[in-house]
């Protein structure tokens, strides 16, 4: 069924025009990896699909599940089941991992008329979640992201992955800045999520991440368009020649 | 502010403590001169002694000016357009068995959560507050003191200051002015002149206080000023906890609370005051509301006491106040501990005066104010070393918050410093609630109002620590009302 | 009219080119020195001490050679455009010595002047303003040269894209007050290397109006207070328009019964986002009976802005003390060593060699250390 259908989407931000024609089809079951140079719109991209404020969406159409968002707020999107792994995840001094966790959870199951997590076993969870992804559970106390290293911080984007179980993943370079370990930690977690039901969109700039992601579909997205479609044999091509081939 | 913010103004949440009692009352007219004042005494039956202190005080009064210095704004007070004493008109003989009080008052408590009755609160039926010994005072007059007798077995003394006079007199006449004399600003002057009732609590040498005791302040009558007077007497090696709470209805025109509170803690012993204060704060276009004025302090008299305030004031539409403690004693300890919200057309001057004097003290002093609306939020300290506090040693951190760009943050530490064996450090940050972080609340499902008070509430965490619990989970619901409409 | 407690001793013309009517003027003067706020300005130091010296007469600075696209005139009659804007309230006392001295110095410059502009003060000067055309890139040195009392007012406009480097070093052993006032334009840039010691008593009044966006100050200090010494440093810094940035950093040295004021205000105004404010100031008391009033103070009306100060009054920390002891270092070396280090990192620009001379440091030979 179609999880994700972007549609001839021109969008801007800043008065500059990024988006110019964008269209992608996700379906449930699929990896879909957006690839590109700097500046060509990716973070955009990730940006509009979440309703990030300050970015407008001037002609086309987004639909999630058939549902047209365009006019949704960030939250009900969340609440629909669009979660979007920050970039540069920020830091929330003050309010606990622990207790940002449980308050979105919490949202999420109140919004879909699920019952709410008993506390206890949402701290066994969380836990055992933060193990599983090499992050040390007493983070679950500290601040949200508080002296995180960034491969920590990513990783807590991925616990966050794990725990609300959307059914649209939008990942935004997600493995930028990461070391090895921490990216087969990342992609292993990620792999973990992915199944018949649920979608990714994984914005990456390096072909390195879709060695431990296999994609179903790679495309090239440059100067607000996608160019190219392909298998993932496409990532390996771009390897080679760069994204100046293309355009 | 971005389009999203914006976007979150709502209507401003009813104060709900903000309904009128039905209470006939017998009110003075307005206007003070010497008769008033004798007037309120012959009320209370009080001795010649106290007859005299207050006209001293009244006569210091009559002399003095309004101060101008805070950075508050607000049209003169017409002292001679306020009533000086308002009493539920049954209650003005004294306080009576609950069975006989008015029960439109008994039901005033009842809607703010205050547990009058003591069955109940053991019960734990009105869940603010389970036991706990709760004085309770309707304008002028106390209306109920609970627990007294299981505090009595302890030796505590725990009632309205107006009982005291005639029970302690000797407690009384020691200390009352001996921390706040009359002549220490135009507001304490005042109070001493005409105050009418508040709380007395003696805690005898080497006794634990079994239970918190709390008094709840609600003025309920129109253009009458509450003046209630505290003192509160720790005995060497006690240790008691004391709850101040403070609800106003909503009225047009403003009302003055100018209160005075007086603590004393002799050797090793401790007090903790926790204040939450939610007077009505007016309307959102500044009308009405509460102006809360009030000299509070503390001296540790003896070595290795210690006093400590937490505040958490979201209320009044002006509040100028300054905790403060003297440090007399040697190794004596000062805390302040506030979070002070203002939003719509609040104004807040308050911080707190740390005065160190005896070797070896030491203060810590954390605010953290928030500022909302067309508000203006100042942090006024002042940390006073005189040359005889060898060894002090203070820590201030003031934070503010700032949610909107029409409001305004401030702080003004005065850092006095005679003693160069001191060590003092002062830090302040200024922010804002980032339009980042609320998008990433907002991306986990988090709405926009719960993701600011989630925010705000972890801004004040260092401070609700210190409270109290009951107080503690009242202040951060207080805290989320008193947002709403705030983002934006 | 208020009571005036403090008056002009006696009441001078003020200059033609600034008002055509005298006694406005000077009602207004009055006025703005017995004001409430001006009088908290007030509270540690008499101001009267600093309104008596204003009687006496200026005495010409040393101009050294003026550099290539610096000018300079004096300015006694009218003129058409008066060459400086401000109110009386934000300077009362600088105003005043408009009065006293009726006449002041113009300097104009220019382009990219490639020596700096030195002025050796030689007791009270007459009033001067310094202004930066757009563009311009000046570096400043202010020296004082004879131990009498004295007073200098100094009123500094940036053009748009100007900079200025600032370096002032204030060691005359007599009673000084020092005003300063500085307005910045677009992307104008301010940097004050401030150095001080030996006063009697020494007040500086400082303030920085950073006016349209892209202005940025930077305001280092190092002083050096001596046994039984006063010295009183107010500063203000106003940030007018958005994106501006100030840093402060004011290290303060305070020996045995010496007295030191500091009040460091902040002042955000409304509408004005992005703004990163820093202060620090950090006083180490180096003897018994020592005052140090110290009063960072912030007064902010946007939300979407970076503001933090810090004010600390400590002594050496004894664990640096008993480190250096712990390698060898007598007691009294480890103190003097620790009490330079702290004057060392305030002691920046162009005439640091100089101040370090003066604050009884030694310097390194190796200039990459």
């Amino acid at each position: 069924m179609s999880l994700l259908s972007v549609k001839n989407v021109t969008a801007k931000v800043a008065e500059q025009n990024i988006l110019k024609g964008l269209n992608l089809e996700v379906n449930a079951g699929e990896v879909h990896a957006i690839m590109g140079p700097n500046g060509s719109g990716k973070s955009t991209l990730a940006n509009i699909l979440a309703g990030k404020p300050g970015y407008e969406v001037t002609s086309g159409s987004v639909e999630f599940e058939g549902q047209d968002i365009s006019d949704w707020e960030p939250h009900e999107r969340a609440h629909a089941g669009i979660f979007l792994a920050f970039q540069y995840p920020v830091e929330i001094p003050g309010v606990s991992n622990m207790e940002f966790l449980k308050a979105s959870l919490d949202a999420n199951a109140f919004a879909n008329k699920r019952e709410q997590t008993n506390a206890a076993q949402f701290i066994k969870h969380a836990r055992a979640l933060a193990e599983s992804l090499d992050l040390n559970p007493d983070f679950l106390k500290r601040g949200v992201n508080e002296g995180f290293s960034g491969g920590e911080k990513k990783r807590n984007e991925i616990l966050q992955l794990l725990l609300l179980q959307p059914r649209l993943a939008v990942l935004d370079e997600t493995d930028s800045g990461l070391d090895i370990d921490a990216l087969q930690v990342v992609a292993e977690g990620v792999n973990r999520f992915r199944n018949k039901d649920n979608g990714v969109v994984l914005i990456t700039h390096y072909q390195r991440l879709l060695d431990y992601i296999v994609p179903d579909y790679v495309h090239v997205l440059a100067d607000g368009k996608i160019v190219q479609s392909g298998d993932k044999s496409l990532a390996l091509e771009l390897e080679k020649k760069g994204y100046a081939w293309l355009t | 502010m971005s389009q999203s913010v914006d976007d979150l103004v709502k209507s401003n949440a009813d104060y709900q403590a903000g309904f009128i009692s039905n209470i006939e009352s017998d009110t003075i007219p307005p206007g003070l001169d010497e008769s008033v004042v004798r007037f309120i005494s012959a009320k209370k039956g009080e001795p010649d002694w106290l007859t005299e202190w207050r006209l001293q005080a009244y006569t210091k009064w009559r002399k003095m000016t309004a101060p101008e210095w805070a950075h508050v704004h607000f049209p003169a007070v017409d002292f001679e357009a306020i009533s000086y004493y308002s009493a539920p008109k049954d209650m003005s003989d004294g306080p009576k068995s609950l069975a006989e009080v008015d029960p439109e008052l008994l039901r005033t408590y009842e809607k703010l959560g205050i547990p009058l009755h003591e069955q109940e609160a053991l019960a734990g039926v009105i869940q603010s507050r389970p036991n706990v010994a709760v004085d309770a005072v309707f304008d002028s007059v106390s209306i109920a003191t609970t627990f007294k007798d299981k505090l009595a077995e302890a030796g505590v003394v725990f009632c309205p200051i107006s009982e005291a006079v005639h029970s302690h007199p000797e407690l009384v006449q020691k200390y009352l002015g001996s921390v706040v004399p009359q002549s220490d600003n135009f507001y304490a002057a005042l109070n001493s002149a005409v105050f009418s009732d508040g709380s007395f609590v003696y805690i005898p040498k080497g006794v634990r206080c079994p239970m918190e005791l709390s008094t709840y302040f609600r003025i309920n009558e129109r253009n009458t000023g509450q003046f209630e007077r505290t003192l509160i007497i720790a005995d060497e090696g006690s240790h008691v906890s004391y709850l101040e709470g403070c609800t106003a209805p909503m009225r047009d025109e403003n009302q003055l609370h100018a209160a005075v509170v007086e603590l004393v803690a002799l050797g090793d012993a401790q007090i903790k005051y926790s204040t939450v204060q939610n007077w009505y704060p007016g309307d959102e276009n500044g009308k009405g509301g509460i102006y809360n004025f009030v000299t509070k302090r503390g001296v540790c008299a003896g070595a290795r006491s210690k006093i400590s305030w937490t505040q958490v004031e979201t209320g009044s539409a002006i509040t100028w106040k300054y905790p403060s403690v003297v440090l007399r004693g040697d190794h004596s300890v000062g805390e302040f501990y506030s979070v002070a919200l203002t939003n719509n057309r609040q104004q807040a001057d308050t911080g707190t005066k740390m005065i160190h004097m005896g070797k070896d003290t030491r203060s810590t002093i954390i605010s953290k104010g928030i500022s909302t609306g067309h508000s203006e939020n100042s942090y006024r300290g002042l940390v006073r070393i005189s040359p005889s506090a060898s060894g002090a040693r203070n820590f201030t951190q003031c934070d503010s918050l700032l949610i909107g760009d029409t409001c305004g943050a401030h702080t003004f530490p005065y850092i006095e410093n005679s003693n160069t064996k001191a060590i003092v450090e002062h830090e302040a940050t200024t922010s804002k609630v980032s339009e980042d972080q609320l998008f990433a609340c907002q991306q986990r499902g988090i709405d926009p109002e719960k993701a600011v008070s989630m925010i705000v509430n972890g801004f004040c965490k260092e401070v609700f620590k210190e409270l109290p619990m009951e107080f503690a989970v009242e202040a951060g619901k207080l805290l989320e009302v008193s947002l709403e409409g705030a983002v934006g | 009219m208020a009571h005036l407690d403090l008056e002009l001793a006696s009441k001078p013309e003020p200059p033609r080119w600034l008002s055509d009517n005298s006694d406005q003027f000077h009602e207004a003067v009055n006025l703005a020195l017995n004001s409430k706020v001006h009088r908290e300005r007030w509270k540690y130091t008499k101001t009267q001490p600093i309104l008596d010296m204003l009687e006496a007469p200026a005495v010409l600075p040393n101009w050294h050679t003026l550099p290539a696209g610096v000018v300079l005139r004096e300015i006694t009659q009218d003129l058409q455009d008066p060459p400086l804007q401000y109110q009386v309230d934000d300077a009362p006392e600088a105003s005043s010595a408009l009065c006293y001295h009726n006449k002041l110095t113009l300097i104009e410059a220019s382009g990219n002047p490639t020596q700096p502009l030195v002025i050796e003060h030689r007791g009270h000067s007459a009033p001067i303003v310094l202004k930066l055309a757009a563009n311009t890139h000046l570096e400043l040195h202010e020296i004082y040269t004879d131990n009498v009392d004295q007073h200098q007012t100094l009123w500094i406009e940036l053009g748009p894209g100007s900079s200025l480097n600032h370096a002032r070093n204030s060691f005359v052993q007599a009673k000084h007050w020092q005003f300063l006032r500085a307005t910045l334009a677009r992307n104008a840039s301010y940097a004050l290397h401030n150095h001080s010691c030996g006063a009697q008593l020494r007040r500086q009044d400082i303030q920085i109006l950073c006016n349209e966006p892209g202005a940025s100050a930077t305001l280092i200090s190092a002083s050096q207070v001596g046994i039984g010494q006063h010295l009183d440093q107010q500063i203000t810094l106003e940030h007018r328009a958005a994106h501006t940035s100030s840093e402060q950093v004011f290290h303060n040295i305070v020996e045995d019964k010496a007295k030191v004021t500091f009040n460091g205000r902040i002042h955000i105004h409304q509408h004005c986002p992005k703004v990163a404010a820093t202060l620090q100031n950090r006083n180490l008391a180096m003897g018994d009976n020592a005052t140090i009033n110290t009063k960072p103070e912030l007064e902010i009306y946007t939300d979407d802005v970076t503001c933090a100060h810090g004010a600390t009054v400590g002594q050496l920390d004894p664990h640096h003390v008993f480190y250096c002891a712990s390698r060898g270092i007598p007691l009294a070396e480890a103190r003097a060593l620790l009490a330079q280090a702290f004057l060392n990192t305030a002691t920046t620009g162009p005439l640091a060699q100089q101040a370090l001379g003066e604050f009884g440091i030694p310097q390194s030979d190796n200039a990459d250390v």
